[in-house]
């Protein structure tokens, strides 16, 4: 089972188990993750994905407990019963791990070397990111399928991906996507195939496009490819736009977009 | 004040055209809603905020052959009143270097007016386009040799109605300030 499977009979049951992650030099947890399964690989583990309830949120000390997780299970795991050896031991490092949390001083520095060697396959995840600033939520998702990458948790993609975009902690737009991807490092968004953009604040107001880039410090959409626009009674086809996150504001074409194609827009009285 | 229309001579029998006037008043003050149907705006950039979105470098295609091009072309939606009426189309305002062709037919033949002014407003309601400042129309008349010019500040161009279009009575353009007439030869 430790070939990744879904327990059938006896999920294991991680309570108060999450991931989160903080910038290096943020004190805020920019994201957690809090999903109902989750897959932990690194370069000389096979991929486990175990069944989470109720997941609560832990410091990083969760994450020392992961890896150190992960290297119990260098162990190949083919039988129901290893599967329950693993998860009385997650439960001893989970728990371990929590009184150490409680005790220890949140220090940056001692995560982020876990970090950088960590790689996570969530599935059917629900990731809320915040603002490590100010510790506002800058946009939720519901997630078929993510990955962080080999830089570590600080980027990563997701796989069909639904959402909420927040402008300072108001929700200002959902999203659809058939990949995303985050960069914390850079604090940017990006969000390809099929994008949609509905406005939460703006009637009448949404968007589809090939791909979008939001830079998530300056609250700045920039969208390419095959740009639709339906605005009140204006349905307007472009091949690009800069938009602010609540797409109150539009311009066309982005500036400084390398196609300045004209538009042509449709308007029913 | 002088109107045109196509079933008449424009300039040269004041006191017809004076009729065709109060006959195409009689149609714009009515309450039905005259919308020219959808309408298609090619534009070089564009730009939309809550309250409008402009486009520049516009061409507006209207039902009927109609066109408008203009430097700016500012769509303002309804933001208030009836549920079904928000976000709807309440006027097109153009801005500098305005143009507006107008596709007429008389007989079998067509022939294309031309409007030119610097601001325009369009009202989808009434299927208007009121033209301001340096208004000059252009338009022909198989009775006469040339086109018929007459300049003025302001005019309004009354299109078509839905299911009308072949009627002749329109487009009506009424000039009704400070005009000149330029009148060509009689055929």
């Amino acid at each position: 089972m430790l070939s990744c499977k879904k327990p059938k009979t006896k999920p294991i049951s991680l309570h108060r188990l999450s991931i989160r992650c903080w910038p290096s030099t943020e004190q805020k947890p920019c994201w957690s993750f809090q999903c109902d399964f989750i897959g932990i690989t690194n370069s000389n583990l096979t991929h486990a994905v175990f069944s989470v309830n109720k997941v609560a949120e832990l410091g990083w000390g969760k994450l020392g407990s992961v890896e150190r997780f992960v290297s119990v299970k260098k162990a190949r795991c083919r039988k129901p019963w290893i599967i329950a050896v693993y998860a009385i031991a997650l439960l001893i490092v989970c728990g371990s791990c929590w009184i150490h949390a409680a005790n220890a001083d949140d220090s940056p520095s001692e995560t982020q070397s876990l970090l950088g060697s960590l790689q996570a396959t969530v599935v059917d995840a629900h990731p809320t990111f915040v603002d490590p600033n100010t510790g506002r939520k800058l946009w939720t998702a519901n997630v078929a399928r993510a990955h962080t990458s080999a830089q570590g948790l600080m980027i990563g993609e997701m796989d069909r991906v639904d959402g909420v975009f927040y402008d300072n902690g108001v929700a200002a737009n959902s999203f659809k996507a058939t990949k995303l991807t985050y960069d914390y490092t850079k604090k940017i968004v990006k969000g390809f195939g099929g994008v949609k953009l509905v406005s939460l604040t703006q009637k009448f107001t949404s968007l589809t496009c090939d791909s979008i880039i939001w830079y998530t410090i300056t609250n700045k959409i920039i969208g390419q490819g095959h740009v639709i626009i339906r605005k009140g009674p204006a349905t307007q086809y472009v091949s690009s736009f800069e938009a602010d996150t609540k797409l109150q504001h539009f311009i066309t074409p982005a500036p400084g977009s390398t196609s300045q194609a004209p538009g042509f827009v449709t308007i029913q009285p | 004040m002088i109107a045109y229309s196509k079933t008449l001579s424009l300039c040269f029998v004041f006191a017809v055209a004076a009729a065709a006037m109060i006959g195409g008043k009689a149609e714009a003050d009515g309450p039905r809603l005259n919308g020219s149907g959808p309408i298609t705006i090619k534009f070089k950039s564009s730009e939309a905020t809550p309250g409008y979105l402009i486009y520049e470098y516009a061409h507006a295609t209207m039902r009927n052959g109609t066109t408008l091009d203009s430097d700016e072309l500012k769509l303002i939606p309804f933001t208030g009143g009836a549920s079904r009426s928000k976000g709807s189309l309440k006027e097109i305002d153009a801005n500098g270097h305005v143009k507006a062709t107008l596709v007429d037919v008389i007989g079998t033949t067509s022939y294309t007016d031309v409007a030119t002014s610097d601001n325009g407003v369009y009202d989808p309601v009434n299927n208007t386009i009121t033209l301001t400042g340096d208004v000059t129309i252009v338009v022909y008349n198989p009775s006469v040799d040339g086109p018929i010019t007459q300049t003025g500040t302001t005019a309004v161009i009354y299109l078509a109605p839905p299911g009308e279009s072949s009627n002749p009575d329109y487009p009506k353009i009424d000039m009704q300030q400070g005009h000149t007439v330029v009148s060509p030869k009689q055929k």
